[in-house]
């Protein structure tokens, strides 16, 4: 067994977590998994979930469905643990996941400019999560940098690693530089008010 | 708000859900199937969505390339760069070709379409892309333009030959004109009567000259085939003589009018080996024969006018030999029996002459009776007998072995026929060389050979032995008499007789002539009258 793996408690505490997600965000993991490991890699996921005793079938959620926030945790977490991947590929994860979201694509609209994108984010947010708001932070198009603030949203330190991959995509969808960079420059966890991001491009 | 219609609200969202997330399901099979390599855009120009046609075009996956600039799959970035901005100003289509790279780093050339996207306030929210791959295509294309290109080439080198062909054509055709007016002209021209006669024996040509003869018009003969040319009465003589096959002859003479003697030859106008017509030439000879025929009277009047006195001096000379004007010494006898013998050569000559002028005044023949050819060939034998003897000849006279029919002839003339052959053979043979007389025959004919070991007639003077007045060269050599007139008057006693003459002979071995004299069924109608 691996040294970080999740315990019954553990899994039983994160249950307790209020809130809900919209079922694409699970359909972004699995689309994602299948896509680096294939079927055999599915086939892991779904024994390490059985494992853990929760019930998560991805082929069975809906993307526009509510489920509870935990199990957004959880999926994040049994990846990680079933393929023993690192900060780095979760961030890869949360990267890609807007990739595979039919409700990215349906809400386009919103990514016209950055600045209209940074303000329609609040919007955005409320459309994945109960929890949680995102506050648009200042545009500074002259230093070229923006800053994304998440409030109220202290759930687990994954998801701030998966926010940064995640949040670095819907910029490269806005912001059209090659070298765009995200930072998480304050974190809940470690005692800041907020989880604040600070993306820059070149 | 009631608690029934918030349950209400949420059945609705609920169906809501479904219905898009059915949507979605459709919209992900959709974009599976369609062969079209299609994306979605962001504003910005961000790939967001690709179908599985685009990822097998690129050989990229989707992840790898969702959230790339979409210029970053072109080799001509800018190209894609104006396009996006054209189809954003222009809000319309907008196409281009431009060379797509692939995973593998392949240029592949293809047609990109860009359209705007608009939110359903009109607002613009990105893009969509087409994709084709126009490689096929394109060397198709390349492939047809230089088919036609080449196909266009040929066509003009065709065209090129063809319009030599048709100024070599034109220039053969202007070449024939010529030639044809060139030959209309000689035709016309011509002081020959010419009349061309095509395969169907329809008169074709006319020229003047026969128009003139026959006193006819081109346009009223031309086209009308000979047999209906003998109702013509101007062709009439013409079109008779020539028969219906139009039949060949040479250098045969018509007599058309009193004073109009044509000479008539008949050409077969051959193509190949296929003869397409017959041409008639005619020659206006009516001053020749009116020449000729001034020449035969003269010469049978001079001829009758020395007769008589050259018959006077004859039996003037006899009487003085015969001492029946008295004694005359051996001298004397000598010198008239010279002269005599002179006079009786200037008798037969006289004799000679006339018999070709009767001959040329067509009065030549004759008073027919029937008579026994055998008989005659004798009586000559005998006539000249002395003679044989004189030279010391072996001569031989072979009989039939069965005897011939009498026929019709006139006996004077085929005797003096005789004659001339057998006295040729007599005066040509040297001493102690050998005659040979044969008479033979068939149930059709009466055949007379001769045969001598003569001088013979030299081989380049054969074909004139038959004309009047010639002697051959050798025999000129030997001996002076003779007036050359005998073969000439022969040939034409047999000829008018129906027979016919010729000869075999080599020079200084000697030779054979034969003739033969028809026996006709009529002779026979005429034996019953007697």
């Amino acid at each position: 067994m691996a040294k970080n793996q999740i315990t019954k408690e553990e899994i039983k505490k994160l249950m307790e977590i209020p809130g809900k997600v919209r079922g694409v965000v699970f359909k972004t993991d699995f689309e994602y998994v299948k896509e680096k490991l294939g079927n055999e890699g599915l086939t892991l996921l779904k024994e390490k979930i059985k494992e853990w005793g929760v019930s998560l079938d991805y082929e069975k959620i809906k993307i526009t469905e509510w489920y509870p926030v935990w199990l957004r945790i959880i999926s994040l977490l049994v990846i990680k643990e079933a393929f023993s991947w690192d900060d780095k590929k979760i961030e890869d994860l949360g990267n890609c996941a807007p990739k595979y979201s039919f409700v990215v694509a349906t809400l386009m609209r919103h990514f016209l400019s950055l600045e209209k994108s940074i303000k329609e984010t609040p919007k955005y947010w409320e459309k994945h999560y109960t929890v949680g708001e995102i506050e648009p932070g200042p545009i500074n198009e002259k230093e070229k940098l923006v800053v994304i603030r998440l409030k109220n949203f202290k759930l687990h330190p994954i998801l701030c690693v998966f926010f940064k991959g995640y949040f670095l995509r819907i910029s490269q969808y806005i912001i059209k530089s090659r070298k765009i960079t995200i930072e998480e420059t304050k974190c809940m966890f470690k005692g800041d008010p907020y989880h604040e991001y600070l993306v820059r491009w070149k | 708000m009631p608690e029934e219609k918030l349950t209400e609200i949420e059945k609705e969202l609920q169906r809501a859900k479904e219905e898009l997330e059915t949507l979605q399901g459709y919209i992900e099979e959709f974009s599976t199937f369609l062969p079209l390599a299609v994306c979605s855009l962001s504003g910005i120009g961000i790939i967001i969505s690709v179908n599985k046609a685009l990822e097998d075009l690129t050989g990229h996956k989707s992840i790898e390339i969702i959230g790339k600039p979409l210029e970053d799959i072109f080799l001509e970035k800018k190209k894609i760069d104006d396009l996006l901005k054209k189809a954003q100003e222009e809000e319309k289509t907008e196409t281009k070709e431009i060379f797509l790279i692939t995973k593998t780093r392949k240029e592949i050339l293809a047609s990109v379409a860009i359209s705007v996207r608009k939110d359903l306030e009109g607002n613009f929210i990105g893009y969509f892309v087409s994709i084709i791959d126009i490689t096929e295509s394109k060397k198709f294309r390349e492939e047809l333009e230089k088919r036609v290109k080449e196909r266009t080439l040929e066509l003009e080198g065709t065209k090129e030959a063809l319009i030599n062909m048709l100024e070599d054509t034109e220039q053969a055709r202007r070449r024939a004109e010529e030639e044809s007016n060139r030959t209309l002209a000689i035709i016309t021209n011509f002081t020959d009567g010419l009349l061309v006669f095509d395969r169907e024996k329809k008169l074709s040509l006319i020229n003047p000259q026969a128009e003139i003869f026959f006193g006819v018009k081109s346009e009223n003969v031309v086209g009308q085939p000979i047999l209906e040319l003998t109702k013509n009465p101007g062709l009439e003589p013409l079109a008779s003589f020539l028969g219906g096959e139009i039949k060949g002859v040479f250098r045969k003479e018509l007599q058309i009018q009193e004073n109009l003697i044509l000479e008539v030859s008949t050409v077969p106008i051959q193509r190949e080996e296929e003869i397409i017509g017959t041409l008639v030439t005619l020659h206006d000879i009516t001053r020749e024969k009116m020449v000729e025929k001034m020449k035969t009277e003269f010469v049978s009047i001079s001829a009758h006018q020395l007769r008589t006195p050259l018959s006077a001096i004859k039996w003037t000379l006899r009487m003085l030999l015969d001492g029946d004007l008295g004694e005359i010494t051996g001298e004397q006898k000598d010198f008239i029996e010279k002269t005599y013998k002179s006079n009786e050569r200037m008798i037969t000559l006289i004799n000679d002459l006339l018999n070709v002028t009767r001959i040329e005044e067509g009065k030549h023949l004759y008073k027919p009776a029937l008579a026994s050819i055998e008989s005659i060939v004798q009586s000559v034998i005998n006539s000249l007998k002395e003679e044989i003897q004189r030279r010391k000849l072996k001569f031989e006279f072979i009989k039939p072995k069965k005897k011939l029919p009498l026929i019709r002839m006139d006996v004077e003339k085929i005797g003096l026929a005789i004659q001339n052959l057998i006295e040729n053979a007599v005066r040509y043979t040297e001493p102690e060389g050998k005659v040979k007389v044969s008479l033979g025959g068939d149930k059709k004919e009466i055949k007379f050979e001769i045969e001598d070991t003569g001088v013979g007639i030299p081989e380049n003077q054969k074909d004139r032995i038959f004309t009047k007045f010639f002697r051959g060269a050798n025999v000129i050599r030997m001996e002076t008499e003779g007036s050359g007139l005998g073969l000439f008057i022969t040939k034409n006693i047999i000829e008018a007789h129906g027979g016919k003459i010729w000869f075999e002979s080599e020079e200084g071995r000697g030779s054979t002539f034969f003739f033969t004299l028809p026996i006709k069924k009529e002779f026979e109608e005429f034996l019953k009258e007697f």
